[in-house]
């Protein structure tokens, strides 16, 4: 055999497709069930037990209730843990908190003033074992900060989301340059979101132990009191698409 | 406090004590065997000298141009009476583990009632023993004596530490004194030089025998009244007891005369014991001025351990210690360093400390610094939950001690929610605290699956923002208006719209239309 891919086969870095088909076999206990059928589907089963996972997507699209709704399965086990937010774009309300049934005395927020403070405390918290998942709001991280925020997920037994957010006025050509850019990071899942009405596009960019797939629609609508009516407004976008629009259309107008 | 006239009383003075100070602190450095003093400026006189020294000529009481003369690469010390008495009583609160009874008599001496601990210990010699354990392990030179009243003590201990040469050649064999080295605690090089003196006995005669030679001007008599009596060729406390005490009544003050009742056994010192106080303080001087805090940890090390040492003595630890750096051109620069989780092993402090150093930088070089522990509690053992709840719980409060000291107290945020229907009002970011990782109050509040809450966004933009998106409403209006009461009331019409880019926004339109963003569905 080639030395440098035995070499590769010894660290492990090499996933064949006779492992493939036992880690699938493996799948039901060594996976998180995102409670999407679809999306457990493309990514044969779930998601990893720990690591770094990437989300990209637009500011707002409903990127971390998406995340919150498959964890909120291991609240149970990860009772004391904690939830890290670091470095969040705004701040954060505690309202959005608790309707996701997160203890605020279990979440902390950091505010490093650097990016490598940030990425130290990324890090530090991974390694802690403290935590049940920490999100991090980044533009860009390299090779190494991704390989290093991995490991450290992988050693604390924890979740590193990563949430890249897209600036919409550049969205189209910003998206291909991250993706680029992405094939070359060590990520163990990454996903692109985008919302349709009550629906999210997830297309999976990367996943370790499989390839990239096209996207699917998973719902994620508001749990909301008054139960407004989504679907009937969903159809009346639809048509407002089609005919002409019915629903307010709200322009900045000062 | 009055005593009676039989207790027995220990003595104990301490030659060189700031020295011994400074040398415990410095074993790291390279030239521990530099020949050293301490330098009295008000007398111009060096008060401490080290061995290496002393081989190399330098004496006790010798001017400074003498001493610079004689050696030229002596290291000299200022003698600081705050430092040495600040180490007496550091002394005293590890000795009281041992004995009950101290009295601090700074700057350099302590004296102890050994009588009520006899019978605890079993006799004097094995009391003694403990002691002088317990202060060869502080690395001190000291001289010890023990007598019948405290003057006594004092006037046989001084006697033993001024005239140590002549007492030594002349009365050796003689008073079977014996003489120790402080094995194994100091270096080879000081062995045979390192003297502790001690005449420690419970036998009044022999000790009236000694105490007879012992010289009158060693004691707490004022010196005019020990002129007058040498005058009259009283000199030693021999000749004291010649003469009838109505005698010497006559020629003395009265503050002199109830020293020499003392010393006779006719009258009880007053003395006022030591109570340790709650606090921890330790004093450290570098010997050579550092800047650099890598250099600055291995140092803040030592004197940690010695915290540690006395934390762990009595089962306690403690959330916060004060460091101060005296920096040699400025103002001493303080620094307080907590940890959420209570600690007490210096190994989890320096990782700490060292963390919140990076971020500091000295103005001018740093000579010394002290320690402070201002509180620390009985640490509580608890066993519950020990697999469930415990470790991720001290696994947690270790890391926010550790993200706390690297990032900046404010930086660590926590969150609590405040019942209020303005979105500005209802959450509280505040830095985190110790008390509020416990406090279960927040999570009291229970969500219903058709609470309000589901329809509020995760990210609030700090001011509501002038909406100059395009977005289609989804869901509203939802009509907040209040505050009336506190001045700042709002009146808004809330909705949840939704760009072309998908991104769910809350806006709302104020009474006069205008539309404002005012925060994200994440």
């Amino acid at each position: 055999m080639n030395p440098i891919l035995h070499d590769l086969q010894n660290k492990q870095w090499i996933f064949t497709g006779a492992r493939a088909k036992q880690n699938a076999e493996n799948a039901a206990q060594t996976k998180l069930l995102t409670g999407f059928d679809a999306l457990d589907n493309v990514l044969s089963g779930g998601f990893p037990k720990a690591g770094m996972i990437h989300l990209h997507s637009p500011l707002g699209c409903g990127e971390m209730r998406f995340m919150l709704s498959i964890l909120q399965q291991t609240q149970t086990a990860a009772e004391h843990k904690l939830h890290i937010l670091i470095d969040p774009p705004f701040e954060v309300n505690a309202e959005f908190l608790l309707a996701q049934k997160i203890e605020l005395s279990q979440l902390v927020v950091l505010r490093p003033k650097t990016q490598n403070d940030a990425l130290w405390s990324a890090e530090q918290c991974a390694k802690s074992g403290a935590c049940q998942a920490i999100f991090v709001w980044q533009q860009r991280l390299s090779h190494v900060q991704v390989r290093k925020l991995e490991l450290a997920s992988q050693q604390g037994d924890c979740y590193c989301i990563w949430l890249q957010n897209t600036r919409i006025a550049t969205q189209a050509n910003k998206h291909q340059s991250s993706s680029r850019a992405l094939h070359n990071l060590p990520l163990t899942l990454s996903l692109s979101l985008s919302r349709e009405f009550d629906d999210i596009n997830i297309t999976v960019n990367k996943q370790k132990v499989g390839w990239a797939q096209k996207a699917v629609r998973v719902p994620l609508p508001f749990t909301s009191r008054a139960t407004s009516n989504n679907r009937q407004l969903k159809q009346r976008l639809q048509q407002s698409n089609n005919n002409t629009p019915k629903v307010v259309s709200i322009n900045a107008s000062r | 406090m009055q005593f009676d006239t039989r207790s027995l009383w220990i003595y104990i003075h301490f030659g060189r004590l700031q020295l011994d100070l400074i040398e415990a602190n410095g074993k790291l450095c390279t030239n521990k065997d530099a020949p050293r003093a301490v330098f009295n400026a008000k007398a111009n006189q060096l008060c401490q000298v080290n061995n290496v020294a002393k081989k190399l000529g330098i004496t006790l009481n010798m001017g400074l141009a003498s001493a610079s003369l004689s050696c030229s690469d002596l290291q000299l010390h200022e003698y600081d009476q705050d430092v040495e008495s600040q180490h007496i009583i550091n002394i005293a609160n590890y000795l009281y583990l041992f004995t009950s009874d101290i009295v601090l008599a700074p700057p350099n001496a302590l004296i102890l009632r050994a009588q009520n601990m006899l019978t605890l210990y079993g006799g004097l010699q094995a009391y003694w023993q403990v002691i002088e354990q317990c202060l060869l392990k502080q690395k001190v030179h000291f001289v010890a004596a023990s007598s019948y009243s405290v003057q006594g003590a004092k006037l046989l201990a001084l006697s033993g530490s001024q005239y140590q040469a002549q007492y030594q050649s002349q009365h050796q064999a003689k008073r079977k004194l014996q003489h120790k080295t402080q094995q194994g605690l100091l270096q080879p090089s000081l062995l045979q030089h390192s003297l502790l003196q001690k005449f420690i006995s419970d036998d009044r005669d022999t000790l009236q025998k000694y105490l007879i030679k012992c010289p009158l001007s060693l004691s707490d008599i004022d010196a005019k009244d020990i002129q007058k009596l040498a005058r009259i060729g009283v000199k030693s406390y021999g000749d004291l007891l010649e003469l009838p005490l109505a005698d010497i009544a006559n020629r003395v003050s009265r503050f002199s005369m109830a020293i020499i009742n003392e010393l006779q056994g006719k009258q009880a010192a007053k003395v006022k014991f030591y109570q340790p106080t709650p606090t921890y303080h330790d004093y450290l001087e570098l010997l050579y001025e550092l800047s650099n805090t890598d250099k600055l940890l291995p140092i803040i090390r030592i004197s940690l351990d010695k915290l540690s040492e006395f934390l762990a003595l009595r089962n306690a630890h403690t959330l916060a210690i004060k460091i101060r750096f005296f920096q040699r051109d400025h103002e001493p620069l303080p620094l307080d360093f907590s940890s959420i989780r209570p600690i007490y092993k210096s190994d989890d402090w320096l990782d700490i400390i060292s963390l919140k150093l990076e971020s500091v930088s000295f103005e001018s070089p740093v000579y010394a610094l002290s320690i402070d522990c201002a509180r620390y509690e009985v640490a509580q053992v608890s066993n519950d939950h020990m697999f469930a709840k415990k470790s991720s719980h001290v696994e947690a409060l270790t890391l926010l001690s550790r993200l706390q000291s690297k990032l900046g107290k404010t930086s660590v945020r926590q969150i609590n929610y405040v019942e209020d229907f303005r979105p500005e009002y209802s959450t509280h970011s505040v830095a985190l605290n110790d008390v509020a990782l416990n406090d279960t109050s927040n999570t009291s509040i229970q969500i219903k699956a058709s609470s309000i809450l589901a329809d509020r966004p995760g990210l609030l933009l700090p001011q509501p923002q002038p909406l100059n998106l395009q977005v289609e409403v989804i869901k509203g209006p939802e009509r907040i208006q209040t505050g009336w009461w506190d001045d700042k009331p709002i009146k808004r019409d809330y909705y949840i719209g939704q760009s072309r880019d998908g991104q769910q926004v809350w806006i709302f339109k104020t009474p006069n239309k205008e539309w404002y963003l005012h925060g994200y569905f994440i």
